[in-house]
Order: structure tokens, then sequence, then C-alpha cells
């Protein structure tokens, strides 16, 4: 199977040119660890709480849980329950320096005992390879499965997927507040697509932006401050930038034949990225957050769009090659686009993972999409939807 | 809810309307007949205010026994093609005939590309269409547009055929 993908890959490199990158030729950088010396009680709730540990050390391709012979860390602790309480005390330790590089002690409900693993998950992949781990993090996505679109979560793992509207209407992308909290999304709520804001912790939704025209592609800055959004009030679709604390508008492009979708801020807020057909086609730009004059960015395809601004600095967008939309990573730092993916479906909507390695798609083999994940180092891909559907404009939280 | 009802209502009506496809609706290469400078092409766009959007407000009440034919575009274009414009011509005549209605412009898209996309898409359609209503006279506060992107197709197969018919402006009309 291996040498068939192999030769498959040679012919399409010759096809395409040079400019694919087979992800996963690079080594394996799973660091071996050892559960063996931690010491979960016999109680569910611990044996829930080791397994999805376990699982989750093994998923993101940081760690390789080892069942024995010579680890690189050795985890050491206890999980318990305690009268009413789940009680986690643990510490990892350098196994060739003999140093404690991470100890935590958690104090739970024993129903908390899932979102404790992921968290020790991903603090440990943040300790010992100074990554933020994606695994306690969500993926709010839109889709269906009887035809009727709304909006929902997933938990990064694949676990608890939650349906948080029930309305049957058009809904486009949605996009997280940093603070982790709070989904922006465009709905078509009241007959026309309108920006809304979904409050997680109190269940509440809320109007954002409802102009006359298009209310679209809500892009929260990182700082909180400031939303990216594309308006059409003044005659055409164009990017415009709000300020959250008085709702002071900021027309960033002005392409009065041209239209603009789908910005998403740079990490450091001081760029905008966003799909236009000012060239020919619609294509990735890039453009100053004050406003200014944009600069294009994909260079090859026949289509780029849906673009995303990774936490290290690369953009990933869908490109169209040879009829298929592939994944593309361009990086600013030395102008190269690098084609990510190569199976004849289409990829669609990505968005990063904030540990910058892995990436959130939505994978289309005709009419029906569905979420993969996929590792940029290893080239795994992951199916994240097992529901029967069509899911698609998946966005990944960065907490 | 009840608008949304009304949206719908509106919706079906329109698609009972028979769909005259002209030679210049035929789906075009990417990239062909962009840009807005052909002089074949009417692109009368522009951002001085003229053509900014007023609140979106109530409509009134559907008008649903007069019809108007759809306006084709061809592919990833919201470039009226010259063959169309006839079509919005008969709809200018009616509004200046009929002080007191407004209408309602749905920009949609064929299923192709991104979603998003096609939801500006859609728009700049629709924003096209009223550009030619407001050279003809009728006064833009009475002109309203709305883009479903690809959402809404006519015709749900994927061919060439379908995508015609599916690249569309689509107009309802309401009395205040």
């Amino acid at each position: 199977m291996r040498w068939v993908y192999g030769l498959f890959m040679f012919s399409a490199m010759w096809a395409f040119g040079a400019d694919i990158q087979v992800v996963g030729v690079g080594r394996d950088q799973a660091v071996p660890i050892s559960l063996q010396e931690f010491r979960p009680g016999t109680d569910e709730t611990s044996r829930l709480f080791m397994q999805v540990l376990r699982t989750n050390l093994d998923r993101w391709g940081w760690f390789r849980v080892h069942e024995g012979g010579a680890a690189s860390y050795v985890l050491r602790g206890t999980a318990r329950l305690t009268g009413r309480a789940f009680l986690v005390e643990v510490e990892a330790v350098d196994v060739r320096t003999s140093r404690s590089v991470y100890s935590q002690r958690f104090r739970e409900e024993p129903s908390e005992a899932r979102t404790v693993a992921l968290r020790l998950a991903d603090a440990l992949t943040e300790a010992i390879h100074r990554v933020p781990g994606v695994a306690s993090t969500r993926i709010a996505f839109v889709g269906s499965s009887d035809g009727k679109q709304d909006l929902y979560m997933i938990g990064a793992d694949g676990h608890g997927m939650l349906q948080l509207t029930r309305d049957g209407v058009p809904s486009f992308r949605p996009a997280w507040h940093p603070g982790g909290t709070q989904i922006y999304y465009t709905s078509f709520l009241r007959g026309f697509p309108d920006i809304y804001r979904v409050d997680l912790e109190n269940n509440r939704r809320s109007v954002v932006s409802r102009e006359a025209g298009i209310n679209a592609g809500a892009s929260v800055s990182p700082d909180g401050q400031r939303l990216a959004l594309v308006l059409s009030r003044d005659g055409n679709p164009e990017v415009y930038v709000r300020q959250q604390s008085d709702g002071r508008l900021t027309r960033i492009t002005r392409t009065p034949h041209h239209a603009e979708a789908s910005p998403v801020w740079s990490p450091d807020g001081r760029q905008i990225a966003f799909v236009s057909d000012l060239q020919g086609g619609p294509h990735v730009f890039t453009v100053s957050s004050e406003g200014g004059r944009p600069q294009r960015v994909s260079r090859s395809g026949s289509q780029n769009v849906s673009p995303d601004w990774g936490p290290d600095g690369r953009i990933v967008y869908s490109s169209r090659r040879h009829g298929r939309f592939q994944l593309v990573v361009y990086d600013p730092t030395n102008g190269t686009e690098t084609q990510i993916t190569d199976a004849p479906v289409d990829h669609e909507n990505p968005s990063w993972g904030r540990d910058a390695r892995h990436i959130v798609y939505a994978r289309r083999d005709g009419r029906i999409s569905s979420l993969y994940l996929l590792d940029m180092r290893t080239g795994s891909q992951v199916r994240l939807t097992t529901r029967l559907g069509d899911w698609y404009f998946p966005a990944w939280s960065r907490r | 809810m009840h608008t949304i009802t009304q949206f719908r209502l509106i919706l079906s009506v329109s698609l009972v309307v028979v769909l005259t496809l002209g030679a210049g609706c035929r789906s075009r290469q990417p990239g062909a007949g962009r840009g807005g400078d052909h002089d074949d092409i009417f692109d009368p766009m522009n951002l001085d205010g003229t053509y900014a959007l007023g609140p979106r407000g109530d409509f009134g009440q559907p008008i649903t026994d007069v019809q108007f034919q759809n306006v084709s575009f061809g592919y990833d274009s919201f470039q009226i093609p010259p063959a169309e414009r006839r079509k919005i011509e008969t709809v200018a005549d009616y509004l200046l005939a009929n002080p007191g209605t407004t209408v309602l412009i749905d920009g949609h898209c064929d299923e192709r590309g991104s979603r998003e996309y096609n939801l500006s898409l859609g728009e700049h359609r629709a924003l096209a269409v009223r550009a030619v209503l407001i050279s003809l006279g009728v006064s833009g506060d009475r002109i309203h547009t709305r883009s479903f992107g690809s959402e809404q197709p006519l015709d749900p197969r994927s061919n060439e055929e379908a995508w015609a018919r599916n690249r569309r402006g689509e107009f309802s009309l309401f009395r205040q």
C-alpha cells in the first residue's frame, strides 16, 4: 500500500510541479512517556480519567505512551475519589536528569474527570514541548443531519458533540472570541444574513450586526477588542473593522467593483487576511488592520478561499488545483506556498489548532462533507465527525 | 418568524417564474469578462453614496400576482450581461408606474466554490441589479437586497445547465 501511495505521490509531484510537500515525511517526534508509576484508583471515575489521558497523550503526536522499556519521561502520582471530589496529584519527571518538569494537583467534581485528563494532557505538552496542546480545546462548526443547517460544537478529541441552535436556516463560518466562551457566526435566523454571538456560559444569543445587505465573516481580533466583518451597507461587500467598545466602524477595503469575504486576523492583530476577486477569481490577500493597500498572498490555483492565520504566522487556505480544493500553507517569512493535501476530494474551510501543528478542515467527497483533523508533521488524518450528516465551517477554539 | 414565513412564501412563488436563458447567461471561463472595464457590460457601481443601502425596515405586504423573470449571471461574475438588462427594465417600469411599492432582489450563486465567498458574490449580484434600477430612475430606498449565496439552488443537480439556472437575481415585490 505504502509503495503504491509513494508512486502516486511521485506522479502527483511530477504533474503538479515541485510545490507539493507531502506532510508526514518528517520524523516521528513523539516523546516516549511512561504511565507505569502512576497509581489511579479502581473506581469508574479514575478509570475513565486514565483512559482519556492515555488516549490523548497518544493522539496528538507529541507523546507515545510507553508500556515498558526506556521512556524519556515518567508520570507519577495518584487519581482517586475522595468523598465528593475527584483528586489528581501528578508529577512528570525527566528520566535523564531525574528532574521534575511538571507537578500539579487537581481537585474537581467527579463529573469533570474527562476534562481534567484533557487539561493534564495539554499541560504536559506545554511543559515538555513548549507548545499549547489542543486536547482540551473545542471546535465549533455548521452542518446538518437532516438538511436543516445549525451551529454545533465538538471536543477536539471527538467527544461531546453538541447542537447549539435549532433554527434550520442557512448559517456560515463560526469564529471564536479569544476568551473561548463566545462564538460569532452568520445566520438567516431573521431571514437575512446577520451576525450573531452565542454565549456558551449563559446559553444566550444576541445580534451583533444587522445592517442592510450582508453581515458576514465575523472574526474577533486576538485582543478581543475589534471585530473584522464583511458588510455591503455602502453599496458593495467590503471588509470593515468594528470597535467592540463603541461599535465604531472603519472600512478596510475600497473595491467598488469587487467582492470581499472571509476576513481573519494575524496573531499580532496588525493585519487581516481576506478573500477578494480583485485580480480575477477569488484569491487571498492581506491588508493592514488599519486599512491600506492589499497584498496578494496566493499565487497558484484558480481560486483561493477560506484563509486562516495560524498562531505561528503561517496562513492556510483552500486552493483550487486541477479541479479540486487542496489545502495550501503560505509562509510570510519566505513567501512560499506549500500544498499539504493531495487526495482527489475537496479540502475546505481549514482552521488552525493553537499548537500550529494540527488543522481541522471540511473534507467534501461528492455532496457530503465531514470534519477531519490533519497532523502537519505526521500526515495522519483522523475523521472528527462520525455522526451521519453534512458538516463544514469548522472553527478551532484557542482555549 | 413571521418574516421568514413571508419570505418562504415569496420564494416559493418566485420558483414558479419561467426562466428565459438568453445567450448572455452561458457559463464563462473563470476570469473572463471580469473587472468592469468592458464596454459591453453595464457596471455602474461606485461608492460615492448613491448606492448606499438604507435601513432594512419593514417591507410591507408581499405582492404575489406580479412576477418577473430572473436575471442570469455568468460563472463567478456579478456583471449584468446585456441580454439580461431588458428584464431589469421591466421591473423598473413597474416600480416607476406603481408608487408605494418596493422590491427585494435576492442574489444567488451556483454551488461551486466557497460558500462564504458565494455569500458576498450573491450580494454583489443583487447590488449590481439594484444599481441598474437606480440608473433607470428608481429611488434606492425602494430597492432592498439579500444574498443567499449558494444555499438555495433552483436546480439541485451538478451540471452546467443547473449551475446556469442557479446563478440568478430574483425579484419580490411589496406594497407599503
